[in-house]
């Protein structure tokens, strides 16, 4: 018996079917991975252009446009709409923490007859477009008499990106231990103290990594943006577009620079901070 | 009147519509530990949670040391409960978990009972540990731990061994033991595992379908058991379905005829199952008044003993357990005359079929 496994295996003959399926598959792969990433290697690399307009391949090499994106005189406007930006996002993410949080735990304890009438309307902006959201709530603002604000613009993204934090919250608060929160409450906690020290905790990585989908997608958003906000307000992703629109202006791939760079920073920050929640 | 110990009286319950405790009773005499045993889904965590105050029972009542629980809320029961799969808090160290429950004291007297806490569970080492770092055993004396840290009126535990491996529970069975009374707390112990049952409790709750089947001390359960699902889910019983043939004779299906000595409770005629523990009964290769014929399947010996397993005529089988005394065993197959011990059978009326 222990002797067969002295005589070497016959090697298996690779054979023309198993080629072209890993052909294709690491094929397929490798070209998806090209298309996913390389855009955004393309912006990173024009952004280091030494050149005066936005162009591949770069004539050399300088950090010009992340200079000029920063000089305060010259790329006023960009930073008033920057600031714009920022603000509804974090005001959003906010909105969408205090409202979508406490409505996720508690479906997680309904009847599971009620979750699944419930969230299909929850998730419906998801599906639909934007677009299709943001003429109705713009002519809903309208017919109360109500004209485009800052608070619709908030009220628009909120509505919009909460269903981005329902669902990361939602799924975490269904698998947490029911237990947990009983033993809480044998232990002689009050039913706040319960949510703030048991059920919080639990869900907090599915809030924070809510927080960072909706926080970007507020801030790229333009539709509900430009049909609910201001005209006299500029948001970041309208002013690049308006100077494209001008020039092929560098600073417009300086900024997509810095955002890659944030993007970056807070995700590795947030899988960090999540890999140690679920330790 | 006020009576000392944990008392529930005819508790019902049912989950939506369908009725999983049939009034229950049964009380634990103050600082004593008390086992709900069962088969799984019987209703035995049903009956900790109502106790627990997580669930209100649709009838019934719970009263501990005189005081009525029935309507007082959870937080307000000063109830300790260690949980199936401990729920701990993963996000807290051992000791957090353990002050948990400890937040209206001031601060030195908190820290000074989370210390003595980890000395009674012999954590100390392991205070600044998150629970996910702990081996399974750790775990639950964490649970425990932080169970007792505010010094309850009882101690609820809902089956505190199930997530060991077997190696382990006999260690902390005997720990727990050893815990109890030092603390001296009145305590139920919910469980599916008799051994553990006995290891653990001087008095046994034996659950059958959302009822109480029999209260008893280990002995009295074992040696007289008040049902056949009792008497079969306490250690082994074979069973022999008979016939009553005079006030104290009866015979079995194979027309062995069995004499009692003392008067059966059946009327000639009637259907019954007639039980006997393996030890009670002897071997001979020899046909024997009052012995069933039955065929050798095999023999496994158990340090002095030999346990023995055989089948009879009808196809049922039997086990039996007999001292190892030299004598050749019998081969496969050969016909075995197993005699049951008459002063230690157990007549049940025949199930309802
Ligand atoms: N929350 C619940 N909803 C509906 N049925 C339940 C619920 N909890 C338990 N049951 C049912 O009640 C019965 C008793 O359950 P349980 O008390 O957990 O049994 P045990 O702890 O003895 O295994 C089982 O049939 C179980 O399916
Ligand atoms: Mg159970």
């Amino acid at each position: 018996m222990a002797d067969t496994a002295l005589i070497p295996a016959e090697r298996a003959r690779p054979d023309l079917g198993a080629i072209l399926y890993w052909g294709f598959v690491w094929g397929a792969g490798i070209l998806v991975l090209i298309y996913l990433i390389g855009p955004i290697l393309l912006a990173l690399l024009m952004s280091f252009n030494s050149g005066t307009t936005l162009a591949f391949p770069p004539k050399g090499l300088s950090l010009r446009w992340y200079a000029a994106l920063l000089d305060p005189v010259q790329s006023e406007p960009i930073h008033t709409a920057a600031k714009n930006s920022f603000e509804i996002a974090l005001c959003v993410v906010v909105m969408v923490t205090l409202i979508t949080a406490p409505a996720a735990w508690a479906l997680a304890r309904a009847p599971r007859k009620m979750v699944n009438a419930v969230e299909p309307i929850l998730l419906a902006p998801l599906v639909l477009p934007s677009l299709v959201y943001a003429l109705a709530a713009l002519l809903a603002l309208s017919l109360l008499g109500l004209g485009p604000s800052f608070i619709a613009v908030l009220i628009g993204h909120s509505a919009v990106f909460a269903p981005l934090m329902f669902r990361t919250v939602l799924g975490l608060a269904q698998r947490m231990n029911p237990a947990l929160e009983e033993a809480s409450a044998t232990l002689g906690a009050s039913r706040a103290r319960t949510f703030l020290r048991v059920s919080l905790p639990g869900i907090a990585p599915g809030i924070l990594a809510g927080a960072f989908f909706v926080f970007m997608q507020s801030l790229d958003n333009v539709s509900v943006t430009l049909f609910l906000g201001e005209p006299g307000r500029t948001m970041l992703p309208l002013r690049l577009f308006a100077m494209l629109e001008e020039s092929l202006d560098g600073r417009v791939a300086a900024v997509s620079g810095l955002l890659i760079l944030a993007a970056a920073l807070l995700m590795f920050t947030l899988r960090r901070f999540t890999g140690r929640a679920a330790r | 009147m006020t009576e000392t110990g944990l008392w529930i009286s005819d508790v019902n319950h049912s989950y939506e519509g369908k009725q999983v405790l049939h009034g229950v009773n049964f009380n634990v005499p103050a600082g004593k530990v008390v086992a709900l045993l069962g088969p799984s889904g019987c209703g035995k965590s049903t009956i900790l949670r109502a106790i627990a105050g997580l669930i209100v029972p649709d009838q019934g009542r719970i009263t501990l040391d005189g005081r009525d629980l029935t309507r007082v809320a959870v937080r307000d029961r000063k109830l300790g409960m260690v949980f199936q799969n401990f729920a701990l808090f993963s996000h807290m160290t051992v000791a957090e978990n353990i002050a948990y429950g400890l937040a209206g004291l001031p601060k030195a007297e908190r820290v000074a009972r989370v210390e003595r806490l980890l000395d009674l569970v012999r954590l100390r080492p392991f205070a600044a540990r998150f629970p996910p770092r702990l081996s399974g055993g750790q775990q639950q004396r964490v649970a425990v731990a932080r169970a007792l840290a505010t010094d309850p009126a009882a101690l609820l535990m809902d089956e505190p061994f199930g997530a060991l491996d077997r190696a382990l529970r006999s260690e902390l069975q005997a720990e727990l033991v050893r815990m109890q009374e030092d603390v001296g707390i009145t305590t139920v112990m919910v469980t599916h595992d008799q051994e553990e049952a006995q290891a653990v409790a001087e008095q046994l709750v034996v659950m059958n379908e959302g009822r109480v089947e029999q209260v008893g001390s280990p002995e009295e359960i074992y040696d007289n058991p008040a049902s056949l699902f009792v008497n079969g889910f306490i250690g082994h019983a074979n069973r022999i379905p008979a016939t009553v043939t005079g006030p104290s004779r009866l015979k079995a299906r194979d027309e062995t005829e069995l004499g009692f000595n003392r008067a059966l409770n059946f009327r000639p005629g009637s259907e019954i199952v007639v039980t006997c523990r393996p030890e009670d009964l002897a071997l001979s290769t020899r046909p024997e008044q009052g012995a069933f014929a039955a065929r050798f399947d095999r023999a496994v010996m158990m340090g002095p003993l030999l346990n023995i397993e055989a089948t009879l005529p009808e196809g049922s089988q039997f086990k039996a357990q007999v001292p190892r005394d030299g004598t050749a065993r019998p081969d496969r197959g050969q016909t075995i005359w197993l005699r049951p011990n008459p002063a230690r059978l157990q007549v049940f009326p025949a199930p309802q079929a």
